[in-house]
């Protein structure tokens, strides 16, 4: 299976700043995109009994509605704020988790086990949309940069670029933080209890850390005396 | 195609999992159609006959096997839909049928006798004397164990059969009778060796519970699972029962049969072919365990020592065991 390609992060970025109206534009082209590269998906989902599904990026200030089956063509629409009609089933997980599901590139059920992913309502909807979309091939950042056209390379490259500018500017800024809380940490004029909390917060941290490998250590032994095995 | 002592057996839910398994290193790939002749009977799952057809012949273009699991019990009655997936498969090229019911086995063994017959766990055939008789009355040629028997047991019952023995490598633990288990019938209605799925999806409901997720089966809580607690499949045995006033794993915890670190000693043992459970599983899933197991048994045959590859991200509840190969359990 190919590495993805997705600048994940700018996609995060992009569909956090971009208004409703934009985005709603930009799924639908991108469906009438993916209709064409992938038009085995879209019969084999019109074949499934109707549902609508959920879907709740748990990083991202917006919610979908997918609507398949019943014959029909399958679509996704931006839900509004307000909207409360339930779906059959609702999807939640990080966007990156979310997109990686959709191309097939790391495994629901293991998602599942870890709570990495969390579903509620009918199982029969989500269990349907997962296999039928894992029979196919899914590489969205090519759906998406293959709008472009003849220009589709100099835009893979240029998505690319500028994810990578995007995450470097990132770094860039969390160490300029860092910087800025270590001068005021050592600056004589800092409230005298700036230090003895930053103290107090590396020492929880460091209990934390500590209390979390004492209870996988007991979780091993109680594990290995139910099981010698292994775990 | 390499020839390997130990046949490395796929599962493929569709087509593309069945590429993405013979990609990463499958021998032959298991596979059902889509409907209830086979035991994971779920939405979306499974392959119409063209897709068997078309299948079929790419696993052969890459020097690759295909089984088809036709492993379900007809109820009385309505046993066109069995004998059909049987035409099907013969039809399709396919190079076994891996078969549980006597009748369906009998109307295989007469109608297509050229087509290999593989007795599938689901017939919970486990001793000689059980195994012996379903290669004499049907001409049996492999004898997939259940996951009750020990790596002697399974020593015992290959040198006293003489059988090609397939046993499971990756997957659930599985110590109940295989085929023989209706605890999800009293939960569903529906029986899970006629209908192909103990938990059929349009049974199980999941719902938030503050920081909890209860997982239940019809009208039965099977489990509530805390933040950061490994889940487990929907099932009435893995379900927490509360006995005693303690909440626990009565059956069988939410853990993961891994047979890798133990290659050499079922090869030893007499195994003819290891295989990985997850039909309903996807590619990714394949595609990682498959590829693990691959240099797992590339290294047992050059007598190659490495580290296997972990995969407890994959395994239900996040741990993994021997299982019954080592009987350490309660």
């Amino acid at each position: 299976m190919k590495p993805s390609n997705m600048p994940t992060p700018l996609v995060r970025g992009a569909m956090t700043v971009a208004p409703p109206f934009v985005l709603a534009r930009a799924i639908d082209a991108l469906l009438r995109k993916m209709e064409r590269a992938h038009p085995r998906l879209f019969k084999n989902l019109a074949r499934l009994k109707p549902y609508v599904i959920h879907v709740e990026p748990s990083d991202l200030p917006h919610r979908f509605a997918l609507k398949f089956g019943g014959d029909e063509k399958a679509y996704v629409r931006l839900l509004d704020p307000r909207d409360e009609t339930p779906g059959d089933a609702c999807i939640k997980g990080d966007i990156d988790v979310l997109l990686n599901l959709l191309q097939g590139r790391i495994d629901g059920d293991a998602l599942f086990f870890t709570r990495g992913l969390v579903i509620a309502g009918d199982t029969a909807a989500v269990v349907a949309l997962r296999n039928t979309l894992d029979r196919e091939e899914i590489d969205l950042f090519a759906d998406v940069t293959s709008m472009f056209g003849p220009l589709q390379k100099p835009a893979e490259r240029a998505l690319t670029v500028l994810g990578r500018a995007r995450e470097a500017a990132r770094h860039r800024a969390a160490e300029f933080i860092d910087s800025l809380r270590e001068e005021r940490a050592s600056d004589p004029a800092a409230p005298a209890w700036a230090n003895e909390r930053d103290a107090l917060k590396a020492e929880i941290k460091t209990l934390q850390t500590r209390l979390a490998k004492l209870e996988v250590r007991e979780k091993l032994a109680k594990g290995a005396s139910q099981d010698p095995a292994h775990s | 195609m390499t020839q390997h002592s130990l046949e490395l057996l796929s599962p493929a839910g569709n087509p593309a999992a069945l590429k993405a398994a013979i990609e990463a290193g499958a021998d032959a790939v298991y596979c059902g159609f889509a409907d209830r002749t086979n035991a994971r009977n779920y939405p979306g799952l499974n392959f119409d006959v063209d897709e068997m057809i078309e299948s079929v012949a790419y696993a052969h273009s890459k020097g690759a096997k295909v089984l088809v699991a036709i492993n379900t019990f007809p109820p009385a009655g309505e046993m066109k839909s069995w004998k059909d997936a049987i035409d099907n498969a013969a039809m399709a090229g396919a190079d076994a049928v891996i078969l549980a019911d006597i009748g369906v086995l009998d109307y295989a063994a007469n109608k297509h006798p050229n087509l290999r017959r593989h007795l599938s766990v689901q017939a919970s055939a486990a001793n000689p004397l059980s195994i012996n008789y379903y290669r004499d009355q049907f001409g049996v040629k492999r004898v997939v164990l259940p996951r009750i028997l020990s790596v002697d047991e399974v020593a015992h019952v290959a040198k006293e059969t003489g059988m090609e023995i397939e046993v499971f490598g990756y997957g659930s633990v599985g110590p109940m009778s295989e085929g023989r288990c209706f605890l999800s019938s009293y939960m569903t209605g529906l029986s899970p060796t006629s209908e192909g799925a103990c938990a059929p999806a349009s049974h199980v409901t999941y719902k938030e519970d503050g920081d909890f997720v209860l997982s239940c089966l019809g009208d039965v809580v099977l489990n509530r699972v805390a933040k950061g607690e490994g889940a487990a499949y929907p099932t009435p045995c893995k379900a927490r029962y509360v006995a005693c006033g303690k909440a626990g794993y009565i059956f069988e915890d939410p853990i993961a049969l891994n047979a890798l670190d133990i290659l050499s000693e079922l090869k030893k043992a007499g195994v003819t072919a290891l295989k990985i459970e997850g039909r309903q599983r996807s590619k990714a899933y394949v595609a990682e365990v498959v590829s693990a197991f691959r240099k797992a048994l590339d290294a047992v045959e050059t007598g190659e020592t490495r580290s296997t590859d972990d995969l407890s991200e994959l395994s239900e509840g996040g741990r993994q065991t021997f299982g019954a190969y080592k009987k350490g359990w309660r």
